[in-house]
């Protein structure tokens, strides 16, 4: 029995076509051609899984699932599909809130499994869990093993350094801009702290950057002074684990 | 031996300057940087680049004013070059925003040096 129902959204016809093979064998669906027509879809009908193309004329997938989230029409996963290295990487399409992100070309019996694995699980399922899981840790060690990959011991040693320097910079000049209320200067000051501490595997501290940009977003003044707080301390404990306990051996 | 292609970058953070040169050393391309948009502008006025990496949150100029400015240059060879932009936030502009505006690609902060590398890589082969 065909229960379960799949979006296919593609405007490439030739992929839409060998999606809607695919999928065809073992589940029911339907299919849009751009962003717009799938809102259209998800306004009218329950799915259980949204296979979204990135790059399509009208609406693109990334503006389509932003929308999709302000409509709150978001009830199951949306992965993502695209080729391979284009505009960002996995991270950061997780980062927007895809389940999932697969590159074009498919290989079609991986696909259908992992499309089998999202079908199979349970639909009422907390948004929160479908969330990037970055570990929260002082440092991530993947990333800078990856950063080890070009650059010297001793350049990652000072890159550490400078950012303990700039965070030091950024926690004074927010301080300053959280008593005045300053919004636009402390998007600024997160949205550096965010970009800089993500690249270089600073977890604990990219994670509350989220979360400051988050609550400055909402003008939660009470949770960003607690926040802040927080990253305040988290900066001492890292700028205390990189001068005596890192060591950064490829 | 051809000559080493040569890439500017936009940028205002030490750190961020730091590892790209050093990933792109990786390839053999010359890098320059100037830490905002007006910096850029001038740099790219005396010297000839193959490609610009461009942070959108910069002091003074922003990326997407300055990448602006160069698309509008008379001068061919510079305005038609090829910008990659550089941010973290996506929610301000989508795709078509960034070509709109100037720019062939997007790269999303935080970075992974292994996309950096494989994007500059596309536009200078």
């Amino acid at each position: 029995m065909k229960s379960k129902k799949v979006l296919i959204v593609e405007d490439n016809e030739l992929n839409r076509k060998l999606f809607e093979s695919l999928i065809g064998q073992y589940w029911k669906y339907e299919t849009a051609t751009n962003g717009i027509e799938a809102i259209e879809w998800l306004e009218k009908e329950s799915f259980d899984l949204v296979l979204m193309d990135i790059q399509m004329p009208k609406m693109d997938g990334i503006s389509a699932l932003r929308k999709i989230i302000q409509l709150e029409l978001k009830q199951c996963p949306v992965i993502a599909i695209s080729t391979f290295a284009e505009e960002s990487n996995r991270r950061n399409f997780l980062e927007l809130g895809f389940s999932d992100f697969f590159t074009k070309p498919i290989r079609p019996k991986q696909f259908l499994e992992s499309l089998q694995t999202y079908l199979n699980r349970k639909i009422e399922k907390d948004i929160a869990e479908e969330a990037p899981k970055i570990e929260n840790i002082l440092l991530d060690f993947q990333i800078v093993s990856q950063l080890m990959k070009y650059n010297s011991k001793e350049k990652i040693q000072n890159v550490f350094d400078d950012f303990i320097t700039e965070i030091n910079e950024l926690i004074e000049k927010s301080q300053k801009a959280l008593n005045a209320k300053n919004k636009d200067s402390l998007t600024e000051s997160f949205h550096i702290l965010k970009g800089n501490s993500g690249t270089i595997g600073a977890n604990s501290i990219y994670l509350l950057a989220i979360e400051l940009e988050k609550f400055l977003q909402d003008a939660d003044w009470l949770s960003l002074d607690d926040t802040f707080s927080k990253l305040k301390i988290e900066k001492e404990k890292f700028e205390k684990y990189i001068k005596e306990e890192a060591t950064f051996e490829p | 031996m051809s000559k080493p292609k040569r890439i500017l970058v936009g940028e205002d953070s030490s750190i961020i300057i730091n590892l790209t040169k050093s990933v792109l050393a990786f390839e053999n391309y010359e890098m320059k940087a100037a830490r905002n948009g007006k910096l850029v502008l001038e740099l790219f006025e005396k010297e000839d680049f193959d490609l610009i990496l461009m942070d959108l949150n910069m002091p003074v100029m922003n990326g997407v004013d300055c990448t602006k400015i160069i698309r509008a240059l008379s001068d061919p060879k510079k305005s038609q070059l090829p910008i990659i932009a550089i941010s973290g936030n996506i929610n301000n502009y989508t795709m078509d925003e960034f070509r709109k505006i100037g720019f062939n690609e997007f790269i999303q902060k935080p970075l992974d040096f292994d996309v950096v590398l494989a994007t500059v890589k596309k536009y200078l082969n």
